[in-house]
């Protein structure tokens, strides 16, 4: 809902967000598990692990598939990572792209066709919970995971296992490390000191900073948005800043369905967004926003404009930019070019919190039909959990994609970003231990400073990884999702008519698409998930 | 008989082998890409899941089709796709004649060649660009149209705020893009009307008017007759391309201008059900197919040379 549910609502905010991880750069000692395979790695020969009873005499090629583009560098990489596999387990692996742009298309055709595959990125974003109710996944036993990715299961907060759960069952392996990133909006500091607009330190104190663009400032639009991913954030910072923090319980998997509860509420209840105990606190955002619209302060081809608010900001065109934690970072680099300054302010709900990601965000699944999953776990270990792997398919091939400045990583010389043929984190593979990783060296100290304070931001949510099971509900839950697009979006907009009136129709279709009927079922299944995770 | 019809049969094709085997392709094309996929309809009885596919998933009734009506859209969405297509095929065709008739009129050959290839021109570009050529023209805060109103003092439109705006624009942006697609046809056609009918007339004192009232639209109206049929044959099938790339998610015009395949496509864009997808698409053909029936039925009690089959 926040997002849409368009894939590529997601698509792009991971993309931008994954240009820089969380946590780098401690350095963990290389425990005894990296000789889990090997019997001895003084000696140099490789020698398979009799005592585990894993039969690796048989050489094995494995396929999966990543979302992205295909990067120039990929070919060098894999080559370089199947030398590296080939000599640890015996296995090589061939990788594909579903581009972002194909994803909602081709993700559940990819599965469903007879194609030879073995694993498959996923995540509750994408279509982790719908693919595992089809029968896609393999089913994944903790003891599986012990034998096969003892490094993995070392460097998993047990958390993550439970948060995966579909009805009881595991259908992927989730990463060790989830993102760490609140939501941001970027403003023009210079600006707002050229109008003497008083300070901007949080949400609530924009409007008179965008009241002074509107005035001041004719080839601005004070708030632009795109039609596919920041078009709900102008309503729900709003939401947030004066009330509580609702999410939509389907907003990471399937869109919108009206069923919204507080981030910050530990037991998680269930409201519709028309029940009396929450609708004032939309009405007075949506009242805002109207207002907001009505004056020029957002743009009013939102639904048909692709470009996005960080993009119009970046050209001058705008002066906000919506994004998080993560993908503030090419702020900073891009507009120290252009000679400005800008302020970065979290987007946070009243109380200061915003929901953590879960686990479940990045990871893979190994897909029912592959012969080999035992060799896949392997492989897959190795390049989440073991250094040299890890550091290979996140920022390429050393000496060629990066170097390693003072323990940090950096372009060689003659390489720019542009030119650099594997550019960090775009290569897909978002579920490696990010830990391990060691940091950029362009990070400035205004964005270090970011990352801490979202650290302390960000707050547990009961339903992070809530992943509901529709197998049951998917008349309804198709049909809300249509009714949130229709009614509810221009209400986030303001282009409403008249927000009371907006509100009830949208009460009114939620309730004859079968929101009862859903609801019913959530609670039933969060009630659930619930007990799961204190067990 | 039977046998008569059988050694006809054999007959028929051993005669003319050579034509036979020209078809040959077109046959094998319609046979993979049209008749086979048409046993994956099973889908849309059926739970599907991967490991089943398509043929072993278990059956589900008409669940699938539930998601359709129980939307409170069946209706409306029907609706909108069957009076977009009437109108679209309406003047689709009108324009088509009339621009070939036009074309036909027009003595000098380098006009006539390059009138054409403008009007073609559109044929070739697709819906994506087209939207982006809307947009460009008529966004609200910086589209050609608003900034010239604005210079001279108006007040500008706000375009994507407004259903009405779109009843007309979408049939006009419709007969841009294949009017120049359909005045091919027809004008092929009219090429092949027997010049000595036109000779005739001159010399009997007809006028250019009389000419094309009396001897071209009657000679067109088989080819009329058959172009309309075919596109009667797709009248459920909404121009999704256009609905889509042009409206996106728009919930402010969507009551105007939802049609079937945008409301599928984003009801199940979320839940990726293939089951549901077909039930859509099954609902789809069956009313073509019915529709189809009643008008050819219709022109045969009319006309009954012309009717399809």
């Amino acid at each position: 809902m926040r997002k849409k549910k368009s894939l590529c609502a997601y698509a792009i905010p991971i993309i931008l967000s994954l240009l820089i991880l969380s946590g780098c750069g401690e350095e963990v000692p290389n425990t005894d598990i990296a000789t889990f395979y090997k019997d001895s790695e003084a000696s140099g020969t490789f020698q398979y692990n009799t005592k585990a009873g894993i039969d690796m005499s048989a050489k094995v090629k494995i396929t999966g598939y990543l979302i992205g583009e295909r990067l120039p560098g990929m070919n060098d990489v894999l080559e370089k990572l199947n030398e590296k596999l080939l000599n640890d387990i015996n296995t090589t692996m061939e990788i594909n792209y579903i581009r972002w742009g194909d994803l909602q298309s081709k993700y559940a055709l990819v599965l469903a066709s007879g194609e030879d595959l073995d694993w498959i990125f996923t995540g509750n974003w994408a279509y982790y919970g719908q693919e595992a109710a089809k029968g896609a996944f393999l089913e994944i036993k903790q003891d599986m995971v012990r034998k096969y990715m003892p490094r993995h299961y070392k460097a998993t907060n047990p958390q993550a296992w439970k948060e995966g759960l579909i009805g009881g069952k595991l259908f992927m392996i989730p990463t060790s490390t989830p993102d760490i990133k609140v939501n941001e909006v970027a403003i023009r500091e210079d600006l707002r000191q050229k109008y003497n607009v008083p300070e901007v330190n949080k949400w609530l104190d924009i409007e008179p900073y965008l009241e002074a663009i509107k005035k001041n400032e004719p080839d601005m639009i004070p708030i632009s948005v795109d039609s596919a991913i920041d078009i709900t954030r102008p309503f729900f910072y709003q939401l947030a800043a004066t009330s509580k923090s609702y999410f939509d319980l389907f907003f990471a998997t399937s869109g919108g369905s009206g069923i919204v509860s507080d981030t910050d509420d530990p037991e998680g209840k269930l409201f519709k967004i028309t029940d009396p105990e929450v609708i004032n606190d939309y009405k007075n955002a949506a009242y805002k926003i109207k207002d907001w619209y009505d004056k020029g302060y957002i743009n009013k081809n939102a639904f048909s404009n692709k470009v996005r608010s960080m993009d119009s900001f970046l050209s001058g065109k705008s002066s906000i930019a919506y994004g998080n934690t993560v993908d503030m970072q090419n702020i900073f680099n891009k507009v120290n070019e252009q000679g400005w300054k800008v302020k970065i302010i979290p987007g946070l709900s009243k109380k200061g919190t915003y929901p953590q990601d879960s686990h479940i965000n990045n990871g893979f699944a190994i897909v029912s039909k592959s012969k080999n999953p035992e060799r896949t776990m392997m492989a897959m270990d190795l390049i989440m959990e073991e250094p040299e792997y890890n550091q290979l398919v996140y920022y390429g091939i050393e000496g060629k994609n990066y170097v390693i400045k003072n323990g940090k990583i950096a372009l060689p010389d003659g390489v720019t970003s542009e030119t650099n043929t594997f550019p960090p984190d775009l290569a897909g593979f978002w579920f490696v231990n990010k830990n391990l990783l060691k940091c950029p060296e362009n990070w400035n100290d205004e964005y270090i400073q970011l990352r801490e304070a979202a650290k302390k931001q960000i707050a547990p949510y009961a339903y992070s990884a809530f992943v509901p099971d529709i197998s049951n509900i998917k008349t309804e839950v198709s049909n809300l999702n249509q009714v949130v697009v229709q009614y509810f979006n221009p209400i986030n907009l303001g282009m409403i008519k008249d927000v009371d009136e907006a509100f009830d129709v949208f009460d009114e279709r939620l309730t004859s698409a079968g929101f009862d009927k859903v609801m019913e079922e959530m609670k039933h299944q969060t009630d659930e998930y619930k007990k799961e995770l204190m067990k | 008989m039977k046998s008569r019809i059988n050694g006809g049969f054999f007959s028929e094709i051993y005669k003319n082998k050579v034509l036979y085997l020209m078809f040959l392709p077109v046959a094998l094309y319609f046979i993979i890409f049209a008749y086979v996929p048409m046993g994956g309809i099973i889908l849309a009885f059926k739970e599907f899941n991967i490991r089943g596919g398509i043929l072993f998933s278990p059956w589900n009734g008409i669940e699938n089709f539930r998601f359709f009506f129980a939307s409170g859209k069946a209706w409306q969405v029907t609706k909108n796709t069957l009076e977009y297509n009437v109108v679209f095929l309406a003047c689709y065709t009108f324009f088509s004649i009339l621009t070939a008739i036009m074309i036909s009129e027009i003595s000098n050959k380098w006009f006539k060649k390059i009138a054409q290839s403008f009007m073609f021109l559109p044929y070739f570009i697709s819906w994506v660009v087209v939207a982006a050529f809307i947009y460009n023209f008529f966004n609200y805060d910086y589209g050609l149209v608003n900034t010239l109103i604005k210079n001279v003092g108006g007040q500008p439109i706000d375009i994507y705020a407004e259903p009405a705006n779109w009843v007309i624009l979408l049939p006009v942006l419709y007969v841009w893009k294949w009017v120049g697609f359909g005045s091919v046809l027809y004008l092929a056609a009219i090429m092949g009307i027997d010049q000595e009918c036109y000779e005739a007339a001159t010399i009997d004192g007809a006028n250019m008017f009389q000419k094309i009232t009396k001897i071209t639209l009657p000679l067109l109206r088989p080819t009329i007759i058959v172009l309309v049929l075919m596109g009667v044959g797709r009248i459920l099938r909404g121009e999704f391309d256009m609905f889509y790339n042009i409206i996106g998610n728009n919930g402010i015009l969507m009551d105007a201008t939802d049609i079937i395949d945008t409301l599928v496509f984003r009801s199940l864009m979320g839940t990726q059900d293939f089951g549901m997808a077909s039930a859509a698409g099954f609902y789809q053909s069956v009313l073509c197919f019915v529709i189809i029936l009643i008008v050819n039925g219709v022109v045969r009690k009319v006309d009954n040379e012309n009717a399809l089959f």
